[in-house]
């Protein structure tokens, strides 16, 4: 299986406040393994003094057009150099990475629970899965960080809410996913987003399968360094390999 | 300019297809990259850390770019040498090139144990980590003493059955010293270096990066570093191959530590770049040779010109 590629960058531009939307071409190959919730390892073009990649989920695979989606926020100086890319450079990545959403069949009622950047990989389930009965709650922290919502409203009755009231509802995505679990029971929970609302979920979804994606520091993003570690279940997993994807039961850190 | 080079180098009795080896940690034990390279090809792989207990390692933050860098501070993360041997041997062992082991520990009896556990396995090599906390000392490491040093290496040396190679700390204040000493106990190749301790902080936050607050620093900020002492050991004529590392990312990297007097040489933070970094630097140092009129890869070593 070949996942060391270079691809052409076909757009980048800014969707929101310092948040991009990166398309790049991609070949057959990838698109034969691509899972919902797996991630590119970026290499910072023209940034020899910065050695490692990146890590980025992907957001979007276009099948028909062959393209790869992610969407970032700029907080250091890789993104921010990612950020000046244009369209036609070249970019050194390895793709798909990691083990993505485990989606079977009888998972119909699906829900999507995100906060900020972390929205990011759920939509790459509308790629894949455009037959499901999706909901999603989206957290932001204001109006101006809002971006995909129109995407999302495509394929999920989708629900917004911004810390600060600006946009959508006041609040924490949680909140609302609280009072609709209240009312009724999804197949399946997926979520991405900061520590914080994994220890809310972990609180609130009961026997619910619940699937989340982690955030660790990495290295070779490949399985060969053994820096990228999360605690699940008593053991040191590596998120890019055995990861980003894990049951929220499995968490150490959110439970005990 | 050459049409052939041969690439083969002996360490120690044993023979390699080139000089390029993977370093200890930063390929696993191999297993995960035929996705990304024909492992086969390599000189030889180095596996990771091997202990006699499970080391579950450090928590994570583990790992932190710096200029030029990375520090990172696993922390011997390990199944242990039992269940390596029980699990993960027999996938390792098809791997069609030399593998070398690491053998790491926090007391003498640790090195000895997992030494005598990997005797009857097909590892042509035992490189021995001395950078490890010695309990026993007060955790100095194993590598920074000369006598301590010694007496680790005597003591693997009378259980080994594959010849040993001692990967020096550059941690200390001469690394001759330190070669000596490996030699004195027995050593039959060394290996330099390993990381250099470093740490780094977020003024923002005024907090390590790195939860272990210091880790291993390594990658093209370290490799003049390396050169000097892979120089140094050479200039002190023990007379044992040496393997050198730290900061390899081209072919050109390669040849000049050969040319400092490395037999061989290792690649960890290259490969963390690019997985398949090791098969670009092999084809480098190879086109090096040839524009260079080299014939034999081993022309190279210690070539150093110091005269006008
Ligand atoms: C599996 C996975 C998926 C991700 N998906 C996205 C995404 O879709 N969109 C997005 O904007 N961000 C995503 N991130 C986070 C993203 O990797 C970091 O924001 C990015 O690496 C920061 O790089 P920098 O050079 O701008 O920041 P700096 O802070 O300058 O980076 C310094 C070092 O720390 C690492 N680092 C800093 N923050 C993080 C972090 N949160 N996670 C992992 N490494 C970090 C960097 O990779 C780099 O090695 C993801 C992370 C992981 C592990
Ligand atoms: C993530 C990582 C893990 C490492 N693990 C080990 C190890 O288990 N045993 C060891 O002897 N050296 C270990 N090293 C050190 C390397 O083998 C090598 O000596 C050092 O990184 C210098 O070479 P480089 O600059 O090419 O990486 C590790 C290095 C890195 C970056
Ligand atoms: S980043 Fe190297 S093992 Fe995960």
């Amino acid at each position: 299986m070949k996942k060391h590629y270079s691809e052409k960058v076909l757009s980048n531009e800014l969707i929101a406040q310092n948040t991009y939307l990166l398309k790049i071409t991609c070949e057959d190959e990838f698109l034969k393994w691509f899972r919902p919730g797996q991630f590119v390892h970026i290499q910072i073009p023209a940034a020899n003094e910065l050695l490692l990649r990146r890590p980025i989920s992907i957001n979007y695979v276009d099948y028909e057009k062959r393209q790869v989606h992610i969407a970032y926020y700029v907080v250091g100086k890789g993104t921010r150099l990612l950020s000046q890319v244009r369209p036609g450079d070249i970019l050194d990545v390895l793709m798909p990475l990691g083990n993505g959403f485990s989606i079977t069949s009888s998972m119909q009622k699906i829900w999507l629970v995100g906060g900020g950047i972390g929205n990011a990989p759920l939509k790459s389930m509308f790629s894949k899965y455009m037959d499901r009965e999706y909901k999603a709650f989206l957290g932001f922290r204001c109006e101006d960080a809002v971006y995909q919502e129109a995407d999302f409203c495509e394929y999920a009755a989708t629900c917004v809410t911004t810390d600060d009231g600006s946009y959508g509802g006041c609040g924490f995505c949680t909140d609302v996913l609280k009072e609709e679990l209240a009312k009724d029971t999804p197949d399946v929970i997926l979520a991405c987003g900061p520590m914080p609302l994994f220890k809310t979920l972990a609180s609130i979804v009961g026997d619910i399968p619940t699937q989340v994606s982690m955030e660790q520091h990495m290295g070779c993003g490949t399985g060969g360094c053994a820096t990228c570690v999360c605690g699940i279940g008593g053991e040191n997993k590596r998120v890019c390999l055995e990861g980003p994807v894990f049951d929220i039961k499995e968490v150490d850190a959110l439970y005990g | 300019m050459r049409f052939m080079v041969d690439m083969k180098v002996s360490i120690a009795g044993v023979e390699l297809k080139n000089p390029v080896i993977a370093a200890s940690g930063t390929l696993a034990f191999g297993e995960e990259y035929s996705q990304y390279m024909d492992v086969a090809a390599l000189g030889a792989i180095t596996l990771k850390a091997l202990t006699k207990e499970k080391r579950l390692g450090n928590p994570p933050v583990r790992i932190a770019e710096t200029a030029s860098g990375v520090l990172n501070a696993v922390g011997l993360q390990n199944p242990g040498v039992d269940a390596f041997l029980e699990k993960q041997y027999s996938r390792v062992k098809r791997i069609d090139t030399v593998q070398i082991a690491n053998i790491a520990g926090a007391a003498v009896e640790d090195y000895v144990y997992v030494t005598e556990r990997l005797n009857d396995t097909e590892i042509a090599l035992f490189e021995v980590n001395v950078s490890c906390p010695n309990v026993k000392h007060g955790g100095v490491n194993f590598g920074t003493d000369a006598s301590i040093l010694e007496h680790v290496v005597s003591e693997v040396k009378k259980v080994a059955k594959k010849p040993l190679i001692i990967k020096l700390t550059p941690n200390v204040t001469s690394i001759q010293e330190m070669a000596r000493a490996a030699k004195n106990g027995g050593a039959d190749a060394l290996s330099l270096i390993n990381t250099l301790t470093g740490m780094a902080i977020d003024p923002y936050t005024r907090k390590p990066i790195i939860k272990n607050t210091t880790g291993g620093l390594s990658g093209p900020a370290i490799k003049p570093v390396a050169l000097r002492m892979v120089h140094e050991v050479y200039q002190a004529g023990l007379g044992l191959p040496i393997i050198g590392m730290g900061g390899i990312m081209t072919g050109e990297d390669a040849a000049e530590f050969m040319i400092a007097g490395a037999d061989a040489v290792m690649v960890g933070t290259a490969t963390m770049r690019n997985p398949a970094a090791t098969i670009d630097i092999i084809n480098e140092l190879e086109q090096f040779a040839k524009t260079n009129d080299i014939g034999n890869i081993t022309e190279l070593t210690g070539t150093l010109q110091l005269e006008d």
